[in-house]
């Protein structure tokens, strides 16, 4: 019986009065890749945020490894090791593509140089302009630096949000290799994708979050087996 | 050409003190987006503190300053506490604060008033003595200010860019949710920025008593000049900060020369909206096409 | 529709360059679009797609090399001039006024975007809010015309950019990335969108990475890497050119591609 590294249990998070998050359960198992998809504006991101302590769990918990982190600090959490890379431009615009990398290990510096190497590996783009303000980078560019800066962070779990946006199909396929990889090694890989036709394949777990709500959990042959909760809740 | 040194030695003693006055209320402004109302009086309570340390307790100058810098630093942390923390919490935290700190800077002015009393005293924190250039005898006072002020902003710029605090600073003022996402203690980079905001306008509090004198309400003037450096060099730009600070010294000397003491403000005013109608975001502020 | 651009194009972009100092973007890059036709470009991030659109569209003039608008000249033109000339834009990111409802989003693109008004009236006149129910109508929002944009979702903002852009009368629309991080069947919707507003004259240049959408909706193809054209021709003939699988596609995309424009023709 596999463990699960983040456990959701009957979590319910929002904003300022509203309710995105309705009674969420669902845990990520150590090393593997668990998806959540599911339609725009559904609650997926704030899933991640709500993980990561920036949007208040208003009831139920979140444990990672069996011990609550839902009353923790953002920074707090970064320290137990569950990494976001969010969506959006959340570079430090003013800092250099290198220093944005550098923040990326702010909590976790051991091993820097080696992870600097193996992020530039991958990325080839991200140091051919590692010393361009990350503020000038085109919106592709900016996606990879962001996910570049949540690899130095090392970390047990990653989360990454809708990786793939905006980027150039070649580079898709080079990020996934990485995610599949970082799983083999063990990490635990907690993903929002847009797309789940491609990921279905390879996810571990899918759950479908629509209106805030799990409204279907399974393995990705199943979902693709049931074209009914496809054409339904994702439009294909 | 002795009148150009004389204004140039004035307005680069008058900058560096601006500047340094400036630099933690533009520091305080980048990462927490809080104008601090209360920077004048904190300013005040370094020169006073700096007064008492040495004339009622007898400490060398030296450790005088940086007593002075230390309870300020203090009563930044306790800004932080007690206005910040808990208005963070809450909607419109900018006007909150700004309010909050018009409060807290009143307090401490009538605190000063209370234990000193209302009369100008002399600063004791002075070098004696001058500099003579050509025929221009320029008070050793000034060169000893300039020096403490490019000490103090070399500091503060190795901190900025070279250490882990200073990082994460920055990049807290970039992109707050971004730096939590990083592992940075956001409240923790709050509570130092204050800090040392406090502590460098304790210094700029005692440099501009020195040359002037130390009078319960004698911050009101250099904050709200901090301020105007802050706008025309664009909000939480602190490199932009600096060099502003000492182009309004200097501006400030060239008037007061040209036009006299009393149309000095008004003409730097003057200047500063045309500037800001040239450029709405300030010289340095972020004004750029924003990426789409 | 053939893959030939018309006998006098409705661009013309020659030999056209953008350097950022030492960095070039874009490098004596020359194509055609003819009027009516929608032409697709691809290609790897940082290649100086969105820098092209900059430049044609006057946010980031050209530092060489010309731009031709329906036989008038607009490189270096102001970019409210190219608005006027007729050339509208959608964004990567959504840009619109938050605050503003759809309806008064669409109303700004409708006032300022088609004439030079030197001087300003205080109310937008009957033409603006035809021009604006129509956009609204084209992209099928009009039931949401009263909401307030910062509130829309994902879809919506999408489509009100493009109304905004249409709501301009443009003769050529550049679109950047119009369909990233949409469902599939959102993404049936903006082609929807597309092609009704091909087929009201508008011709079409688009940015897009999501395969199917580029290789569906375009008349012909351009591929972009590092500021240069490495590929210009049928959306067909593209899994054909190595460089383009190698540098773009990669393995497992250009797969996929084949087997779905197979499909598609088959």
């Amino acid at each position: 019986m596999v463990d699960a590294a983040l456990d959701i249990i009957n979590a319910s998070a929002g904003y300022s009065g509203r309710i995105v998050l309705d009674a969420i359960k669902l845990s990520a198992r150590k090393g593997e890749l668990t998806a959540i998809v599911g339609p725009n504006g559904h609650g997926k991101s704030t899933l991640l945020k709500a993980i990561s302590g920036l949007v208040p769990v208003t009831s139920g918990e979140i444990r990672l490894d069996g011990l609550r982190i839902d009353r923790l600090r953002p920074d707090q959490i970064v320290e137990r090791g569950v990494i976001q890379v969010p969506q959006g431009d959340l570079l430090f615009p003013a800092m250099t593509v290198h220093e944005n990398l550098l923040m990326g290990a702010y909590a976790n510096s051991g091993g820097l140089a080696e992870r600097l190497d193996f992020v530039f590996t991958l990325l080839p783009k991200l140091k051919e302009r590692r010393n361009q303000t990350a503020g000038t980078l085109s919106g592709g560019e900016r996606r990879m630096c962001g996910i570049g800066r949540g690899l130095m962070a090392g970390g047990e779990v990653l989360m990454l949000d809708e990786p793939s946006l905006g980027l150039a199909p070649i580079v898709i396929e080079q990020i996934y290799e990485v995610i599949f990889n970082l799983r083999r090694e063990g990490r635990t890989i907690l993903l929002v994708e847009e797309n789940a036709e491609r990921i279905a394949e390879h996810a571990d777990m899918i759950h479908l979050l629509d209106n805030g709500r799990i409204a279907w959990s399974g393995l990705g042959a199943e979902l693709m087996a049931r074209p009914e909760i496809v054409e339904t809740y994702l439009g294909v | 050409m002795d009148v150009l040194i004389q204004i140039v030695a004035s307005g680069l003693t008058l900058g560096a003190m601006y500047a340094v006055a400036t630099i933690g209320l533009s520091l305080v402004y980048g990462s927490l987006n809080m104008l601090n109302m209360a920077h004048g009086a904190i300013l005040t309570l370094g020169g006073y503190i700096c007064y008492a340390a040495i004339v009622h307790a007898g400490l060398h100058p030296v450790l005088a300053l940086l007593a002075a810098a230390l309870v300020c630093a203090l009563v930044g942390l306790l800004i932080y506490f007690s206005a910040a923390l808990p208005l963070l919490r809450a909607e419109n935290f900018e006007t909150n604060i700004f309010i909050a700190t018009i409060g807290i800077g009143s307090v401490i002015e009538n605190l000063m008033l209370k234990g000193f009393g209302p009369y100008p005293i002399p600063q004791p924190l002075a070098v004696d003595g001058q500099v003579v250039i050509g025929n221009v005898h320029i008070p050793l006072q000034n060169v000893f200010i300039l020096g403490v002020a490019i000490v103090l902003m070399a500091a503060v710029a190795i901190l900025l860019q070279r250490t882990s605090t200073g990082r994460a600073i920055r990049a807290t003022s970039m992109n707050r949710e971004a730096a939590q996402l990083m592992g940075v203690r956001v409240g923790r980079v709050y509570a130092q920025v204050l800090a040392l905001s406090g502590a460098l306008a304790a210094v700029s509090g005692i440099m501009i008593s020195s040359i002037a004198t130390l009078t319960p309400v004698m911050g009101g003037d250099p904050m709200l000049k901090a301020f105007i450096v802050c706008v025309v060099a664009g909000l939480g730009n602190v490199y932009g900060a600096v060099i502003a600070a000492i182009a309004l010294g200097l501006l400030e000397a060239a008037t007061q020369y040209v036009l006299g003491v009393r149309w000095s403000f008004a003409t730097l005013l003057l200047l500063v909206i045309l500037v800001l109608i040239w450029r709405p975001y300030g010289l340095f502020g972020k004004q750029q096409v924003v990426r789409l | 529709m053939t893959g030939d651009a018309a006998a006098t194009p409705l661009l013309s972009c020659r030999h056209v360059g953008k350097s950022f100092g030492a960095l070039a973007a874009v490098r004596d890059l020359s194509f055609d679009v003819g009027a009516g036709e929608i032409l697709g470009i691809g290609g790897p991030n940082g290649a100086g797609k969105t820098t092209l659109f900059e430049v044609i569209s006057g946010l980031n003039p050209a530092t060489k090399g010309a731009i031709v608008l329906d036989g008038q000249d607009i490189t270096g033109h102001a970019p409210e001039q190219i608005c006027h000339a007729g050339v509208a834009r959608t964004f990567q990111l959504n840009a619109g006024f938050d605050s503003m409802t759809a309806r008064e989003n669409v109303l700004v693109g409708a006032y300022f975007g088609r004439t030079n008004r030197a001087v300003p009236t205080l109310r937008a006149g009957r033409a603006a809010h035809e021009a604006t129910d129509a956009a609204l109508e084209m992209l099928g929002i009009a039931d949401r015309a009263d909401k307030i944009t910062g509130k829309l979702p994902v879809l919506d903002r999408k489509l009100l950019m493009m109304a905004s852009a249409l709501a301009t009368k443009p003769k050529l629309l550049l679109m950047d990335e119009p369909v990233g991080g949409l469902t599939a069947r959102e993404v049936d919707r903006v082609m929807d969108a597309v092609r009704a507003i091909k087929a009201a004259g508008v011709t079409i240049i688009l940015i897009e990475h999501v395969m199917r959408f580029l290789v569906r909706l375009s008349d012909r193809i351009m591929i972009m890497h590092h500021g240069e054209k490495i590929f210009e021709g049928l959306p067909t003939k593209l899994l054909d050119d190595r460089t383009v699988v190698d540098v773009y596609l990669g393995q497992g995309a250009s797969e996929r591609l084949r087997s779905f424009m197979e499909g598609a023709h088959g």
